[in-house]
C-alpha cells in the first residue's frame, strides 16, 4: 500500500468513526485502537473529551483476558468486552486475526445494547479499512 | 560457543566469576548483569545457552520474574540457580526439574563443572528453560519466599499448592490432600500450571519444609509414579450438601413471557431492557419447546474444595439462605444459564455457586479465578477514569460471562449463559438479587 491509499483509508475511518458516533446519542469517543500500544490510530471524540486513558485500560482489559485464557485455557477469545462504570461505559470489539480492536465510550446513561448492536452492524466495514 | 548470562547483585563476584570462568574455559562468552533490566538486556542481546542466576530478591533485581522471562528470551537456555541456604547443614534440594542448583559461597571450580554439563550436553542437564515444570516453579517460589497459589490442571483434574512466604502449607489434588498431592502433581508430565497471587487460604494440609518434601519427592515417585494412561478422576465434592433439586416445572424462562407475560413482576423498564438487549429471545419463544428447556442444575458447590463458604455459612443461618436464594433464582430463571458464582473480587474465590448439569466441559473454578483477575483490572481502570467500577460482560465464541460487583462490597455475582441465552433477562435478576444479598451480608 503506497502512502496516499494508506492516507486515503486513514481518512475513511476517520469519516466511518464520525458516521457512526453520530448514530449514538452521548458518545464520548470511537476509537481504533493497537492492541500492544494501547494507542488509538484513529479518534473521534466529543470535544474536550480525552480518550487516550481508556483507551490504554480497554486495551489492557483484552490483553489480560487473552494472556488468563492462554494460561488457564478458560474462555474462549473475547468477541466482546463491556466496562461498566458509574460515568461511562466501553464497549471494546477485536478484529479477529488482527492487532486492533475498536471501541465506542459512552456515558453511564447510554444504552449499551444500542451501542453493542451499532458496532455489529459497522464492524465488517472498519475491519475493511484497517491498515 | 557457549553464551552465558550471569545476574547477581554482588558486582564483585560477577566480575570475578566472568574472569575465572573465561580464563578457564575460552569458549565460553559471558555476559553480567546486576538488575533486572541489564539481565533482560543480555537476555535480548545475545542468544543465551545458559542462564545462572542468583534466587534473591533484592533491590532492583528479581530473579524469579527473570527466569520466567527467560521463558520466552532464551527458550533453549539451560538454567543454574545460585541459592544461599544458611547452613552448611542444610542444602539446595535435589532437582526434579530442569534447574541445577549451586549454594553460596561455592568454588569456581563446582560452577565450572556444572558449566561443563552443559558444554558436554550431559545427560543429567538436558532440559531447557522452555520446559520449566512444576518441580522447578515450586522451587524457585519457595526459594524467592514469595506467596503464590499454584493451580494445576491435568487432563481435567484439577490440583492447588498454597505457598505462604515460601513455606508450602497447603496442596490438593483430585481427591489427595497434603504432601502426597504433591508427590502425585510433580509426577506428571503434562498440564497446565497458573499462578495466583491474591489469595486467602483456609486449609493447612503440609507442614514439612518444602526442601525435604523435594527431597522424598523423587523416591514417592519411584514407586508410585502415576500411569500415563491413567483414567481421569471425577473430584469430589466435599463441604456441601449434595442436594439436587428440581425445577417446578420444565420452567423455561421463555414460558415464563409465554404464558403469563409477566410472572416474575418485572417493571416496565426491565421488561424493555429484557427485549431490547436479546434479540435472540424472539427465536427462543418460538423454538420447538424441547429446546427451550432450561439445564436442570444440581446444587453443588463451584469445585473449589476446602473452600470458605462452607465455615462462612455455619455462621449466618441468614447469610447460607440469602446465597442459596439468589443462586437457584439466577440458575432457574436465565435462559441458557451454564453457572453462577458469587466470588470475592480479591482473588476471586467462590463464596456460592451452582452449574448446569450439561456445562461438564465449563471450568466454573478457573473461570472465576480469571474473571476475578479482569475485575480488579476494571476496577482500576475505572478508578483511573474517575469513576466507581459496577459491572464487566465479556462475550465469547460460546457463552456471555457477566460480572456485577455488588454494591460496595468485596463480593461480584458472576453469571454464564449460553451464547442464546438472554443476556438481558440475566442483567435483570442480577440486579434483583443483589439487594438481599447485601442485606444478608455481614458488613
Amino acid at each position: 500500500m503506497d502512502k496516499r491509499e494508506q492516507t486515503g483509508r486513514s481518512g475513511e475511518l476517520q469519516g466511518l468513526l464520525s458516521e457512526l458516533s453520530q448514530e449514538l446519542s452521548g458518545c464520548s469517543s470511537c476509537s481504533v485502537v493497537h492492541l500492544e500500544e494501547g494507542a488509538a490510530i484513529a479518534t473521534i471524540s466529543a470535544a474536550a473529551f480525552d480518550a487516550s486513558t481508556a483507551e490504554a485500560y480497554a486495551a489492557e482489559l483484552l490483553r489480560r483476558h487473552q494472556r488468563l485464557r492462554r494460561k488457564l485455557g478458560t474462555v474462549d477469545e473475547a468477541e466482546e468486552l463491556v466496562l461498566q462504570c458509574s460515568n461511562l461505559c466501553i464497549v471494546s470489539r477485536p478484529f479477529e486475526g488482527s492487532e486492533y480492536f475498536w471501541m465506542m465510550l459512552g456515558t453511564a446513561s447510554s444504552n449499551v445494547t444500542l451501542i453493542r448492536a451499532l458496532m455489529r452492524k459497522y464492524h465488517a466495514r472498519l475491519e475493511a479499512l484497517l491498515p | 560457543m557457549l553464551n552465558i548470562v550471569i545476574v547477581d547483585a554482588e558486582e564483585d563476584l560477577l566480575w570475578a566469576l566472568s574472569k575465572n570462568l573465561v580464563r578457564d574455559l575460552p569458549e565460553l562468552r559471558v555476559k553480567t548483569a546486576s538488575s533486572n533490566t541489564d539481565a533482560i538486556d543480555a537476555l535480548k542481546a545475545m542468544r543465551t545457552d545458559l542462564l545462572i542466576t542468583d534466587i534473591r530478591v533484592s533491590g532492583e533485581l528479581d530473579s524469579f520474574n527473570i527466569i520466567l522471562q527467560a521463558k520466552e528470551l532464551a527458550p533453549t537456555a539451560k538454567l543454574i540457580v545460585m541459592t544461599s541456604f544458611g547452613s552448611e547443614d542444610e542444602a539446595p534440594p535435589p532437582s526434579l526439574g530442569i534447574a541445577r542448583y549451586i549454594n553460596k559461597p561455592f568454588e569456581v571450580q563446582t560452577l565450572r563443572h556444572l558449566i561443563e554439563g552443559v558444554i558436554e550436553e550431559r545427560d543429567d542437564f538436558a532440559g531447557a528453560i522452555s520446559e520449566l515444570g512444576l518441580a522447578d516453579i515450586l522451587s524457585l517460589i519457595c526459594l524467592c519466599k514469595r506467596t503464590i497459589r499454584l493451580h494445576l490442571n491435568h487432563r481435567g483434574r484439577r490440583g492447588r499448592i498454597d505457598v505462604i512466604d515460601g513455606a508450602i502449607v497447603h496442596a490438593e489434588f483430585g481427591p489427595g490432600r497434603g504432601v502426597e498431592a504433591i508427590y502425585t502433581m510433580l509426577g506428571l508430565r503434562q498440564g497446565d500450571i497458573f499462578m495466583q497471587s491474591d489469595f486467602t487460604t483456609v486449609s493447612r494440609s503440609v507442614d514439612r519444609p518444602w526442601t525435604q518434601i523435594m527431597g522424598d519427592a523423587a523416591e514417592w515417585l519411584s514407586t508410585h509414579a502415576p500411569s500415563p494412561d491413567e483414567a481421569e478422576v471425577e473430584i469430589p465434592v466435599e463441604g456441601w450438601e449434595d442436594e439436587s433439586f428440581e425445577l417446578e416445572d420444565s420452567g423455561a424462562a421463555a414460558e415464563y413471557l409465554e404464558e403469563s407475560d409477566n410472572p416474575l413482576g418485572f417493571s416496565a423498564e426491565e421488561l424493555q431492557q429484557i427485549a431490547i438487549e436479546e434479540p435472540a429471545m424472539a427465536a427462543t419463544l418460538n423454538a420447538p419447546r424441547e429446546e427451550t428447556l432450561p439445564r436442570t442444575p444440581m446444587l453443588r458447590p463451584t469445585s473449589s474444595m476446602g473452600f470458605r463458604p462452607a465455615a462462612m455459612m455455619k455462621h449466618s443461618g441468614s447469610l447460607s439462605e440469602a446465597l442459596n436464594t439468589a443462586v437457584r433464582t439466577l440458575a432457574e430463571e436465565v435462559p441458557g444459564f451454564v453457572a453462577v458464582d458469587i466470588i470475592m473480587t480479591e482473588d476471586g474465590s467462590s463464596v456460592a455457586g451452582l452449574k448446569a448439569d450439561d456445562a461438564e466441559d465449563f471450568d466454573q473454578e478457573l473461570t472465576a479465578v480469571h474473571v476475578g483477575e479482569l475485575l480488579r483490572l476494571a476496577e482500576r481502570a475505572s478508578a483511573a477514569m474517575e469513576g466507581e467500577f459496577s459491572a464487566l460482560q465479556l462475550t465469547s465464541r460460546g457463552y456471555h460471562i457477566l460480572a456485577r460487583r455488588m454494591g460496595r462490597s468485596v463480593y461480584a455475582q458472576l453469571v454464564t449463559l449460553r451464547r442464546e441465552g438472554n443476556l438481558g433477562l440475566a442483567t435483570v435478576l442480577m440486579r434483583r438479587v443483589e439487594a438481599p444479598l447485601l442485606a444478608a451480608m455481614p458488613s
